[in-house]
Formats: structure tokens, C-alpha cells, sequence
């Protein structure tokens, strides 16, 4: 059931805020325990596992990389797949290998101080193809600097998938977005107008569903992402991928529990925090506690284009974007002494190439 | 001649009414009165007195309509022309204030007849025919609201020659066992003014008083609770009666009175946090509090998740929180009991009242329907809360709507002297929708029926016939393939009689036998919308039968010894149907260690318990000013609270002993000194106390409670233990009144197991989410004026425990939080100040539009309490510690209340 993590501003009846940083850092002993975060998938490339201590201090992410560790995966069969440390904490399978649909996988771990850890045998579980992706008009609620609740308008993103594989119904996705722009103004005589393009992927966006609870096995409607009308994504093409991955029923816990722990607000609903238990042990004391998990995915994806054209008008108007690029408007003599202040707009305002991580080349899928 | 009588009798009368507002004194003696007009009833004449004089008549005139007044007199003293016209009738009458006659028919008991005894003006109980020797006499009756006629609780008689006294039963009966001879009485109850009476025992029988309210004509403000010295000289301990008079005397949040957040002002009462549904009672959970209303079980005691009461203060005469010592007569939960009555009906005249404030609005309207024999009571409250919401600067909440309302009904018959009967009804209802997102509802709804039986002055029977559900709904308002509705209810009926039997001044005999029958609905999921996929699925109900038996004996052994000897047996049920997983012993219960499933058909016994439950106290008297009082008691309770958040919650399930759930069971010993100083105006006392509970609900690390099919393989089994010191001083009389109290108390769990996986923090003690070692509260109210009061409340407690990350890591663009072990850190502590300022309206006694205005602020200085400490990402995407203060600034309100 939805547990929005809101409750606990219920009643912070403040008009400034009721919702303080707190510096925890003298509170708390902090307390470094091994972390595993490794991910297999099936396609055939150099899959990474980062190995770490977790980072005492909450002020600031310091998490020593665990080093010169013997680190292998082994498959059912006896096989071993020996990982190489590529740099500080960071090992990788050899390229071009790929898990295969149903084997069972664990991941062995020895560190330098001779201390054995393992995970549990994952079974990686098939992944279906994703039916469709597909968006509809929507809004959402936008405070304005004025403080009046406004609809922003956009494109909400909808994803269907998973037919006919009764025993997948798990499933996490991760998506990227790719959009062609130009700057928004022209100087006069401006004779090369660039097209830009850029690439972005959400900033912490934790996408999981089962259909576990569903009278079919299909996961339909799965949201993906906003699109505002306000921003200059729509303005000429807009594409869209989807990763999907497949997960097992204990790796879908996992992340549950993650999601759960981000979706606290402090309220006293809240259920009271507690460790993610992920399926990594150690070998020779299993109480001792193990962070992390080595995930053990089938992988597909789906890219979705939308020009501008098929950005419907209504409902929110047509699309905006770049709001602060208004060209300065003419200085009136007659006005006197109240001259504009309007500084002129930014330099990228014209020129698209100015603006952080764009390409001028179309991307290969494009 | 004729004119100068009557303007004799003007001008007594009005000097008569001058002083009545005032002191009442030497009035009624110079009220001479004529005969009427031959063949005129007493009722008539009664009518023409009232109009032409100030006096007032309490009678029925089913008793005087049939009294013709033959006698011609001319001015002569109005109670000696009374007793002229009442010499062969069986009324007899008695004088209040110099102001009030009180008719009194001795129909009833012919035999016990109560007349004044001319001469030294002392009332003559019973019959010098039946006195045949008798040395000791059994004086009963009841004590009365004058302006209600409704039985007064709680009242104490005393009788000065013998130094000892009584107190009248809920239904304001009292019996008095004393030596024949003279006596004078004092009868004293909380928010009247006391009425000393001079009395002429003979042999048993009855005799009656009146009280009237103290109103603000009195110079100070006298409030007693219970018998002046009650608290040490009564045999309870850990006990807190709480008049509603006095909880409307205290500052409110937004002004809403309400009983639960005084009794949270309470040593040994704590709450985990402001706006948190429920509260502690020395070391327990907030599931077990057993809260009754009228003997109606409500399981969830709030409004909008627990910042305000559900109970509605107009409709409330007092509650009694039972921290220990808890009287056999109650079962079912371990921690405490909070029993609330509610108020009944004017039986004489139509009465109205509300208020207006800024959340909710409440109006309650009084009903005589048998004139002096049955009444009505309707009331009801309704929020506004949504202004609240769109004052608020978060978006989210600007989109959420948030009401409630409650409602309560009571109706009473007196049938006789003997019989009385009554219906409660209650009724409460929140609504809370979350941005459109999902809407959350739950009620309360309940009913109770009672029959007090009056079998002879020494015994008094009490039945109650009670139905209670609480429901709640959970609904999913957009439309997504996930969107569904939970549906829970939980279903409690059941009878209780109880007997008491007085056989003698020493002992006070009681007996009971309580049955409820548990259906209990813990979910049922359906799709909504016109995309749901989500497969609908109910839990099983579960079905359970109690039964209790129970006597107890308070023997006062002599005027320095009380003990108080119950013992109670619980006997439980569990039956289908219903269909139950089998586990294998050796590993923890989860879904892999299923082994199979067993059918149980209807009514089939799946798991009994049974148990003794002793209570016990002794009342040691060390003189007339201290006493030590000593307690122990063992309690059971198969309804078991399934919720992991540190307050109640519109999600949270109620669960039944099954054969994975024993009933938990608490043992609490207390020892308590108890001293008055000042002539019982200041009352103290140090209760230490310390407690074990057995079988407690705990839940593994991320366990589901929601709808989740194997419940058992979430929950966890623990111990507990409490302990503390309470230190309550309190003035009771005066204008300055109110408490002080400091707490000292630590509330400790235990899960531990053969199997790693069913322990909590490795099987070592750790500390309960609400406790708070430190408490300290100080409540006070002082009267300026007749008119105007300040309330002010105080309370600081230590910071409640909560579990921090000790370290952070990452796994995929994820920031990790990783946990302590269970409550091992604390919030800083909590402290905060409220006033409240209150004006009434005039002072007459007989005036038609009563009101007042409260203004009060809650949180004066602007504490900003943390509630919480939490972590989420900052706008970097680190993950960092946030502090969450809820109220954390001052709230003025304003109430305006009125009544006619």
C-alpha cells in the first residue's frame, strides 16, 4: 500500500520550515562493515563488482575500497570465474562474459586479511520484453515562488510489459533520456545555428513492481518518468530508453527495503528503521553482518522517440522552455531615470553549445 | 394591616434575594406565609410560594398533587407551615441553604420514615417501632445532582462522631453502616458545594441529599477529588480520577479539550511523541490500554492520528486511568484501564450547549423525556480541519483534505427506586486524503446497554451488554494497476455483571462474570479503478471467545488496615474456522518453512488459555495524615495490537491469541507512601513500582503487517520489563490548584531465541520506543476573579529512542543507510509550555445564556521539539540527517463555549 512518506508533515504547520538538517556526527559512533554491490546481467560484457567498507561518517562518503581481494563467481557447475581488480575496490569479470537464464551463480570473495565471504546462490531469472512504452497528458502540483499551488503540465510516461514468463515477476528499471535541442534566441545576422543534443539519467529515481499481486502476469501502466512542458526536452525530438531488469523474489526484498528506507519522513508512522539485509555472508561467522548484494539480472531495453508534433497542445498549452531567456527588451528613452535592469540573457541562450554535457553529433541511435 | 404584611413580605423577600446570590444566609426563617385558597393542592401552593418568594422546591408532583391544603395560617413560618400541611402525608422536606426545600416521599420505604425532629432540628432516620434495641443501622440512598436529579459518583459521606465515612456508588448510591445515635454528616463530592447535615439515626433506613454545583459565586474555588484525605485514606492506589471540570481547566492544543492529553499529564502516563495516537502507562504499549467509554471498548481513543482525543469533552462527566492495583472487576488489557463515563441528561429542563473552535464546532443538546426519570443526552463534534491544510506551505498537503466528527447518545430511565436502565451510543469517524493520492478512513462505533438493579440496600446488581467495531479503509484515489482498498474491522460484543454486596461496614463483597465474543476482520483487498489488476484477497477472520470470572473483597480490618483481595480467572478460545500453516519447529517461521496447512471447521477449538489473574492491596494506615499503600496484580490480554510504529495508526491491525500467540500477561508490584499535609490541602505521594511482562508482540526487522497471509512469520515473541518511581504533589483546594509530578522510569524489551534469526539486538535488553526516564510536568490553574482563570502546563521528558545509522554505503547510485541496533540513540529532550486564559460570562445563578471564551497558547515559547530524526537524500543525493519538528512554533486559539 502507498506509504508516500508524508505524513510527517502533516502537521508542521510552519510557515518556514519545521524540517532541519541535524548534524548526527557527534551522535553517532560510526561503525565500517564490508559492502558488496555487484550486478551480473546476460550480456555479454566486463561486469563490475565494487567491494568496500561502508563509510563511518555520515557528514561525508568516505568508503574505504577493499583491495587486493581474491574475488570469483562460481556457477553451478563448479565453474569458477575469476574477477580482476581493475581499480581500488573495483573488480571485473573478463569482457564478453554473460550469465545465462536460470544458471545459479554465487560470488566468493577472500580479502587480503584472509577473510572468506560469499553470497547466497542467485538463480538468474528470465526478463520479458517489454511490451510498450507510451506516454499521456498529466500534471503535477508545482509551488510557485509566490506560494500558489500551479498544475505544471507534461507527458507522463507509461511502460507495459512481461507476457508469458509465469515465473518473472519481478522486475526493477532504470531509464535515460536523450533530447535534441536549439539554443532558444538568435542574434541578428547569427548565420550557424547548432543543434544540440543531450543525454541525462535521473538523478535517484528507484523503479521496482512484481506482479506478484496482480490478477495476470503483467506489470501494466508502470510509471516511468515526467516530462514538463516547461523545460526545452520537447522542444524538437525527445527519446526515451528503458532498462528493465528481471530480479529475484530476494533481490526485489532488497530493493524494497531500499525504497522503504528513502520513503521515511521521521513520522512516528513510520516503521522503525532498521538494516537492509542483503544475500551477502560471511563465511565463517554467519552472524557477523555483510552489506550489500550481489544481483543476478537478465537484461532488456526499449528506446521510445517523440517529436514535437505528437506533443499535444492541450490540455497545459504548448511546450516553454528556457524560461530565463527573454531577450532584453528595448530601453525606452522617454522613461527617464527607471532604465531596465534586465541583464541580458545568458551567452547560451544563443548558443546551445554552451550548456554543460551536450553533443553537437546525433547520437548513433538517433 | 394587610398592606403592611405584604410589604413586610416584599421586603423580606428581597432582602432574601439579596443575600442568596451571596451567602444564603438567615433567609428562609423570615419567610411567613398565608394559607391558600381552601382546597388548593400542594403542587398549586408550592407554584404560588416559588412565585412570590425566594424558595425554591424540589419535588415530584406526582407526590403533591394529591396533597389538599385544609389548614388556614396566617404568617406564619414557611417550614413550619410546611410541616403543618405535610404532618399526615408521607412527604417529609429538608432546607438547603436557607434557600432550597427538598420534598422528600417516604412512600417508598413505609416503614423507614425520615422526619425532622422538631426540637434540636436534627433529621430522624428510620423508626424508633423498629429500633428494637439495634446498636448499629444501615443508612442508604442516594446522593443527587439539585439541578439535574442524575445520581452523583463519587461522593463521600462522612460522619463526624465516628470518624469514618462512605462514598456512593457510579450510580450515586450510597450504603453507611453506623451506630445508632447522633450524627453529623458531611457530604463533599468534586465541583459542589458541600452540605453538612445533622442527623438523628434510629434504625436503618434511607435518606437522601441534594448537592449543588459550586458555582462562581464562591469566593474560592474549591475543587476536592473524591473524600478530602482520599488519598490516604482510600484503599486505591495508582489510581487518577479525572473530573472533566478539571480537564477544562487545563490548556488545550487548538483549544479541542480532551481527557486523553491530561491524562498524558499524569506521572506514569507518557506519549512517544506530540500528535501520536495512544499512550504509555508504565512501560506498556500503547495496545494495552484497555479504554472504555460507558463499557464500551474503543480501540482507537483519536482523531486525525492522534492530535486530538476521540472523545468529546461535553459529553464526558470523568475518567479514572487505573495505572495498578487494578480492580478485578476489569480485564483484558495488561497495562492500564481508562474508564470514561459519560454525562447524563437534565432531568428537569431542556439544556443546550456547545462551542465554536478553530478546528471542530460541538453542540450538545439535553432531553428530560419523564420529568426526574429519563432524560436524553445527544451530542456531537465536527472538524473544519481543512483550513488547516491550505495554510500550509507543502504542496502535498495543500492537496490533502483532513475531517472527523463524533457523536455520542445517551439515554436513561430510572424505573424506581430500584431499576434503572440505560442505552450509550457512540460514534466516531476520521477522513484523511493524502494529495489525491490515497484517502484513509476509520470509525469507531459502539453501543452499550445497562440494568442497575438495586436487589436491597446490601446488594447491587450491574449489567452492561456492549458491541464495539473499529474499522478503518485504505483506497488507493488514482488509477494505477496496483490501486486497491483494504477493508479491516474488528468486532467486540459481549456482557459483564458484576454483584456487589455490603455486608457489613468492614467488607465490601464484589463478583462478576464477563463473556465477549472477537470477530475480527483483519483485511480484505479489492481492485479500484479501471486498471487494476491487483487479485482480490481476504484475509481469514479470526474468532474468539472469553470468559471471565472474578470476586475480590475490600475487608477493612480496623481503621488502619484495608485489604483488597481479588482474583480473577480468564479462560480464551481461538476457534474456526480457519485454515492454519504448520511450521517446522527447527527453523525460524517463514514462508519456506511451511509444512503444512490444518483445516479447522466452524466453532472447532483451535487454541485455548486459561489463567488465574490475583490482585491484590493492602492499605497499611500510619495515621490520620500518611498511609503506605502496597499492590500487586497479574492481568492477561488476547487482543494483541500488530503495529511497529511507535503510535497507533489507521493501518494498524489487531490481532487475536492464536496457537503462535499466547496471550501476553503482565505482573506489576507497586508500593506507594501517601501523605496529606495542610488539612488534606496539599496531597503527596512516592509510588515505586516495577513490572514483567510476559509474551510480548515484537517484529522482526522490516516485518509486513499489512495484509500479510503469515502474520506469525513476521511477529516475534519478547519480554519486558518496567520499572519507576512517582512522585505526585498536588493542590486541590484554593485558587491557586494543580499538580506536580516527576517521573522516573525505564521500559526495557528482550527478544531473544534458540534461532538467530528471532532475535532482536542478538537477545540482549534494549530500550522500548517510548522509554523516557525522565518526566516532569507541572499543571496549575489560578483563579483571579469569579470570572477569570489562568491554566498553565509545563512538561520536559527525556528524549525518546530511536535507531540511527552508524555508517553509509552505496549500492548502484543508491546512499545506504545502515542501522544501529534497535533504539539505541536518543532525540533530544522534549519540553514545552501552554497557557490558557479563560473568561466566563455573568455570574447569576438562574442566568438563561451561560458562556465563556478561552484563549490559549499551546507551545508559548515556541519549543521546537524533534520529533524524529530521519535521512533522506539532500539535494546533492547524500543522504543526511534531518530533523523533524511537528508544532514546532506557538498556537493561539480561541473557544467560545455556551450553554442554555
Amino acid at each position: 500500500m502507498k506509504r508516500e512518506g508524508l505524513y510527517a508533515i502533516l502537521f508542521c504547520l510552519l510557515l518556514t520550515t519545521c524540517i532541519d538538517p541535524f548534524d548526527i556526527g557527534d551522535v553517532v559512533e560510526g561503525n565500517s562493515r564490508l559492502v558488496v554491490d555487484g550486478l551480473l546481467t546476460d550480456e555479454p560484457k566486463a561486469h563490475e563488482v565494487r567491494i568496500s567498507y561502508s563509510s563511518p561518517s555520515l557528514n561525508t562518503f568516505d568508503a574505504e575500497p577493499v583491495t587486493n581481494a581474491e574475488v570469483f563467481i562460481e556457477v553451478e557447475n563448479g565453474n569458477q570465474v575469476q574477477l580482476s581488480e581493475e581499480r581500488e575496490g573495483v573488480y571485473l569479470t573478463p569482457p564478453n562474459f554473460a550469465g545465462t537464464v536460470g544458471a545459479t551463480y554465487t560470488l566468493r570473495i577472500r580479502t587480503a586479511e584472509n577473510i572468506s565471504y560469499r553470497s547466497l546462490p542467485e538463480t538468474m531469472p528470465a526478463v520479458a520484453e517489454i511490451d510498450s512504452i507510451y506516454f499521456e497528458p498529466d500534471s503535477r502540483a508545482s509551488l510557485t515562488s509566490i506560494g500558489t499551488v500551479i498544475d505544471e503540465w507534461g507527458l507522463r510516461f507509461y511502460l507495459n510489459t512481461g507476457t508469458g514468463l509465469p515465473e518473472s515477476n519481478f522486475y526493477r528499471w532504470e531509464w535515460e533520456e536523450t533530447y535534441e535541442f536549439i539554443a532558444p534566441l538568435q542574434r541578428e545576422m547569427q548565420l550557424d545555428i547548432p543543434v544540440c543534443y543531450q543525454t541525462s539519467r535521473p538523478f535517484r529515481a528507484l523503479l521496482i513492481s512484481s506482479s506478484q499481486d496482480f490478477t495476470q502476469d503483467r506489470i501494466e501502466r508502470q510509471p516511468i518518468n515526467f516530462v514538463s512542458k516547461a523545460t526545452y526536452k520537447l522542444q524538437r525530438r525527445y527519446s526515451l530508453l528503458v532498462t528493465q531488469y528481471s530480479l529475484t523474489e530476494r533481490a526485489f526484498n532488497f530493493w524494497s527495503d531500499i525504497e522503504e528506507q528513502r520513503n521515511t519522513d521521521g513520522s512516528l508512522f513510520d516503521p522503525p528503521p532498521s538494516r537492509i539485509i542483503g544475500n551477502m555472508v560471511q563465511e565463517d561467522d554467519l552472524d557477523e553482518t555483510v552489506l550489500g548484494y550481489f544481483q543476478v539480472s537478465a537484461v532488456t531495453q526499449k528506446r521510445v522517440f517523440i517529436d514535437r508534433t505528437e506533443v499535444p497542445i492541450e490540455p497545459g498549452g504548448p511546450v516553454r522552455g528556457f524560461s530565463s531567456c527573454v531577450e532584453p527588451i528595448e530601453e525606452l528613452p522617454t522613461t527617464g531615470g527607471e532604465a531596465a535592469e534586465d541583464a541580458p540573457p545568458p551567452e547560451f541562450c544563443y548558443d546551445c553549445r554552451l550548456i554543460p554535457g551536450i553533443t553537437t553529433e546525433p547520437p548513433s541511435f538517433w | 394591616m394587610h398592606s403592611a404584611a405584604l410589604f413586610r413580605l416584599f421586603l423580606t423577600g428581597s432582602l432574601i434575594l439579596r443575600t442568596a446570590i451571596f451567602s444564603f444566609s438567615q433567609s428562609l426563617d423570615d419567610v411567613t406565609v398565608n394559607s391558600p385558597a381552601a382546597n388548593t393542592t400542594l403542587t398549586e401552593w408550592i407554584g404560588q410560594l416559588e412565585t412570590n418568594n425566594a424558595v425554591r422546591f424540589f419535588y415530584r408532583p406526582e407526590w403533591t398533587d394529591s396533597v389538599f391544603i385544609n389548614d388556614s395560617f396566617r404568617e406564619l413560618q414557611l417550614t413550619e407551615a410546611l410541616s403543618r400541611v405535610v404532618r399526615d402525608t408521607k412527604i417529609s422536606f429538608n432546607t438547603y441553604q436557607n434557600y432550597y426545600i427538598v420534598l422528600i416521599s417516604t412512600k417508598a420505604v413505609v416503614s423507614n420514615r425520615t422526619n425532622v425532629d422538631p426540637d434540636n432540628r436534627r433529621m430522624i432516620i428510620g423508626d424508633s417501632l423498629l429500633a428494637d434495641g439495634q446498636t448499629t443501622a444501615t443508612v442508604s440512598g442516594y446522593i443527587r445532582d439539585g439541578s439535574t436529579g442524575q445520581g452523583v459518583a463519587g461522593v463521600t459521606i462522612f460522619s463526624q462522631e465516628i470518624g469514618q465515612g462512605t462514598s456512593t456508588n457510579v450510580n450515586g448510591y450510597y450504603t453507611f453502616s453506623l451506630p445508632v445515635g447522633d450524627h453529623d454528616w458531611e457530604v463533599k463530592s468534586v465541583g459542589y458545594e458541600t452540605e453538612t447535615r445533622k442527623l438523628r439515626v434510629i434504625s436503618d433506613g434511607s435518606f437522601s441529599v441534594d448537592l449543588f454545583e459550586e458555582t462562581a459565586r464562591l469566593e474560592e474555588i474549591t475543587i476536592t477529588e473524591q473524600a478530602a484525605d482520599n488519598n490516604v485514606s482510600g484503599a486505591q492506589m495508582s489510581a487518577n480520577r479525572m473530573d472533566i471540570q478539571r480537564v477544562q481547566k487545563m490548556p488545550a492544543f487548538l483549544g479541542e479539550v480532551d481527557i486523553i492529553n491530561a491524562i498524558e499529564m499524569l506521572p506514569g502516563v507518557s506519549v512517544a511523541g506530540e500528535g501520536a495516537a495512544g499512550f504509555n502507562v508504565r512501560g506498556g504499549d500503547v495496545g494495552q490500554n484497555l479504554i472504555l467509554l460507558d463499557g464500551i471498548p474503543i480501540y482507537n481513543p483519536s482523531h486525525l492520528f492522534g492530535f486530538f482525543s476521540a472523545f468529546n469533552a461535553d459529553l464526558i462527566r470523568d475518567a479514572t486511568l487505573y495505572k495498578g492495583g487494578i480492580p478485578a472487576r476489569y480485564g483484558g488489557r495488561i497495562a492500564s484501564v481508562l474508564d470514561i463515563t459519560t454525562r447524563e441528561g437534565n432531568l428537569r429542563k431542556l439544556r443546550v450547549s456547545g462551542g465554536i473552535g478553530v478546528v471542530a464546532s460541538r453542540l450538545t443538546a439535553e432531553i428530560p423525556i419523564v420529568k426526574e426519570k429519563s432524560s436524553l443526552i445527544i451530542g456531537g463534534r465536527a472538524s473544519y480541519s481543512d483550513w488547516i491544510l491550505n495554510r500550509l506551505q507543502d504542496i502535498t498537503l495543500r492537496q490533502s483534505e483532513a475531517s472527523f466528527y463524533d457523536a455520542n447518545l445517551k439515554w436513561n430511565y430510572r424505573l424506581n427506586e430500584a431499576h434503572k436502565i440505560g442505552v450509550t451510543g457512540y460514534l466516531s469517524n476520521d477522513e484523511f486524503n493524502l494529495a489525491n493520492d490515497a484517502a484513509y478512513q476509520y470509525q469507531n462505533a459502539g453501543g452499550a446497554f445497562h440494568w442497575d438493579y438495586l436487589i436491597s440496600p446490601k446488594w447491587l446488581s450491574a449489567l452492561r451488554i456492549t458491541q464495539s467495531r473499529y474499522s478503518y479503509q485504505i483506497t488507493d484515489l488514482q488509477d494505477s494497476i496496483s490501486a486497491s482498498e483494504i477493508d479491516a474491522w474488528f468486532d467486540q460484543s459481549g456482557g459483564h455483571w458484576n454483584l456487589n454486596f455490603f455486608p457489613n461496614e468492614e467488607h465490601e463483597i464484589s463478583g462478576g462474570l464477563e463473556v465477549s465474543r472477537f470477530q475480527f476482520s483483519p483485511g480484505d483487498l479489492q481492485p479500484t479503478g479501471d486498471f487494476s489488476l491487483i487479485v482480490p484477497r481476504q484475509l481469514q477472520e479470526e474468532q474468539a471467545w472469553e470468559f471471565s470470572g472474578y470476586i475480590s473483597d475490600v475487608y477493612q480490618i480496623n481503621p488502619f488496615l484495608t485489604l483488597t483481595a481479588g482474583l480473577r480467572y480468564n479462560y480464551y478460545r481461538y476457534v474456526g474456522p480457519r485454515e492454519v500453516f504448520n511450521y517446522a519447529d527447527d527453523r525460524p517461521r517463514s514462508p519456506g518453512s511451511i509444512t503444512g496447512t490444518t483445516e479447522y471447521a466452524e466453532g472447532e477449538t483451535i487454541a485455548t488459555y486459561q489463567g488465574w489473574e490475583p490482585r491484590m492491596a493492602l492499605r497499611i494506615g500510619l495515621n490520620a495524615r500518611s498511609s503506605i499503600k502496597v499492590s500487586y496484580n497479574r492481568l492477561r490480554q488476547n487482543t494483541h495490537l500488530i503495529s511497529n510504529t511507535a503510535s497507533i495508526t489507521p493501518t494498524d491491525i489487531w490481532k487475536l491469541s492464536d496457537q503462535f500467540l499466547p496471550p501476553q500477561i503482565g505482573d506489576q508490584y507497586a508500593i506507594g507512601f501517601f501523605r496529606n499535609v495542610f488539612n488534606n490541602a496539599i496531597e503527596a505521594s512516592v509510588e515505586v513500582y516495577y513490572k514483567d511482562i510476559l509474551n510480548l508482540v515484537e517484529y522482526r526487522d522490516g516485518a509486513t503487517l499489512l495484509m500479510n497471509e503469515q502474520l506469525e512469520a513476521d511477529l516475534l515473541s519478547g519480554t519486558g520489563r518496567a520499572y519507576g518511581a512517582e512522585l505526585l504533589v498536588s493542590k486541590n483546594i484554593g485558587r491557586l490548584t494543580g499538580w506536580l509530578a516527576y517521573t522516573y522510569a525505564r521500559t526495557l524489551r528482550r527478544v531473544d531465541s534458540n534461532l538467530t534469526e528471532n532475535r532482536v539486538n542478538r537477545g540482549e535488553w534494549y530500550p522500548s520506543y517510548f522509554d523516557k526516564p525522565h518526566d516532569f510536568t507541572v499543571v496549575g490553574n489560578y483563579q483571579f476573579t469569579r470570572r477569570v482563570r489562568l491554566g498553565v502546563n509545563f512538561t520536559f521528558s527525556s528524549g525518546r529512542p530511536i535507531t540511527l545509522p552508524e555508517s553509509t554505503y552505496r549500492i548502484g547510485r543508491f546512499d545506504i543507510a545502515d542501522y544501529s541496533d534497535r533504539n539505541e540513540y536518543r532525540i533530544p529532550p522534549y519540553h514545552r509550555l501552554d497557557i490558557s486564559f479563560s473568561v466566563d460570562g455573568n455570574l447569576k445563578k438562574n442566568k438563561k445564556w451561560d458562556s465563556s471564551w478561552t484563549f490559549a497558547i499551546y507551545n508559548l515559547y515556541g519549543r521546537n521539539n524533534p520529533y524524529s530524526i530521519f535521512f533522506q537524500d539532500d539535494r546533492a543525493g547524500r543522504l543526511s540527517a534531518y530533523r523533524l519538528a511537528i508544532l514546532g512554533r506557538p498556537f493561539p486559539s480561541i473557544t467560545y463555549n455556551f450553554k442554555f
